[in-house]
């Protein structure tokens, strides 16, 4: 399988997943860099994919060398149609990418289903990108998280309070059917 | 195509077909006298106030027979805000389906936009409930209400209504 990692702002690969492990092993990728390869939704810390896990250096008592030369595969432009979108932003966060917003999709839950469930969603959406901003990379996936989370709550408890009403709709129309035919 | 992507494309094809059919239903949905079974806003039912989604029923049926004043008058942000939610879920379909191959786009969002569509929306909702002039023209249309099962027997049938089918 083969491997496209971020390395100092820049994106790197395609290297094997071999070659990966001994990047990351030998202090080159860091535990937050982010790695991706085809099978992945989006680009995710190298410490927290499993594959890699075993590979996690030791704690930095011994400062990782700087490698003095790079693998061969990383000099090899990564092909034109393989190429993934660049995980980094011009700005912040020590290069990491910036998490999602879902503002839309926020304004959306709450307008569509119309619940006090959608107006955290909003409010932590509003606070990726400024946490973002400041460098806060941690506080602002944590609000981009949130955000999603209530999205989801939105949408779920949306749904599930619309089905119910529905129900009420379908005995209430049984129940009305049924008095007229005794009326008639 | 991988695997995931193959079943996000499935998910895709079948989300927009039950969107078009629920589509075409209120397309031909009378609203002057509406189903029984269309959605209602339970926030108006509750209390009587206007949510900032109240209206997009109407406002999708009648955008959906070409008329976009009618449209812009049931629901102003909505109608307002539709082009750019339409291309904000059109980059995370994108990137949904085909993960990793989107180039990003060199038109940046800025915070600034998010508070003007956050504090538009938040103003939006405040004034479309204040019960003056100017205002009263952001609020939908009142709601149809539709009568109880029990005073459904005698009420009178509405002029333009068609008869009951006959039993």
């Amino acid at each position: 399988m083969e491997w496209y990692y971020s390395n100092n702002g820049q994106q790197a690969g395609p290297v094997s997943q071999d070659q990966l492990a001994e990047l990351y092993r030998n202090g080159t990728v860091k535990p937050f860099d982010l790695v991706w390869n085809e099978t992945m939704t989006e680009w995710t810390p190298i410490g927290s994919v499993d594959a890699f896990a075993a590979y996690a250096p030791a704690p930095p008592l011994a400062a990782a060398p700087a490698p003095t030369e790079a693998p061969p595969t990383l000099s090899a432009a990564p092909p034109l149609a393989a190429a993934p979108a660049s995980p980094y932003a011009a700005y912040g966060a020590g290069g990491n990418p910036e998490p999602p917003t879902y503002l839309w999709q926020a304004i959306v839950v709450t307008v569509l289903c119309c619940l006090p469930f959608g107006i955290p969603a909003i409010v932590f959406s509003t606070k990726v990108k400024p946490a973002y901003i400041a460098g806060d990379y941690a506080a602002s996936l944590e609000a981009s998280k949130k955000a999603k989370m209530w999205c989801i709550v939105a949408l779920i408890v949306g749904l599930i309070t619309n089905i119910l009403v529905f129900a009420l709709q379908i005995v209430a129309a049984v129940g009305s059917a049924a008095a007229n035919q005794s009326y008639q | 195509m991988n695997q995931r992507s193959r079943g996000r494309w499935i998910a895709t094809v079948l989300a927009i077909s039950v969107l078009g059919f629920l589509a075409l239903w209120l397309r031909r949905a009378d609203l002057s006298d509406p189903p029984r079974f269309l959605p209602r806003c339970l926030l108006n039912d509750a209390t009587g106030l206007y949510c900032p989604g109240c209206g997009n029923t109407r406002a999708a049926h009648a955008l959906m027979h070409g008329d976009l004043m009618e449209a812009f008058r049931q629901n102003a942000y909505t109608i307002l805000a539709l082009p750019f939610l339409a291309f904000a879920a059109w980059r995370s379909w994108l990137q949904w389906v085909m993960p990793g191959r989107v180039r990003e786009s060199k038109w940046r969002w800025k915070q600034s936009y998010t508070l003007i569509a956050v504090w538009t929306l938040a103003a939006f909702t405040l004034l479309r409930n204040l019960p003056w002039e100017p205002f009263r023209w952001l609020a939908p249309d009142p709601p149809k209400v539709r009568e109880s099962p029990a005073s459904a027997a005698t009420a009178t049938p509405s002029r333009d209504a068609p008869p009951p089918a006959a039993r």
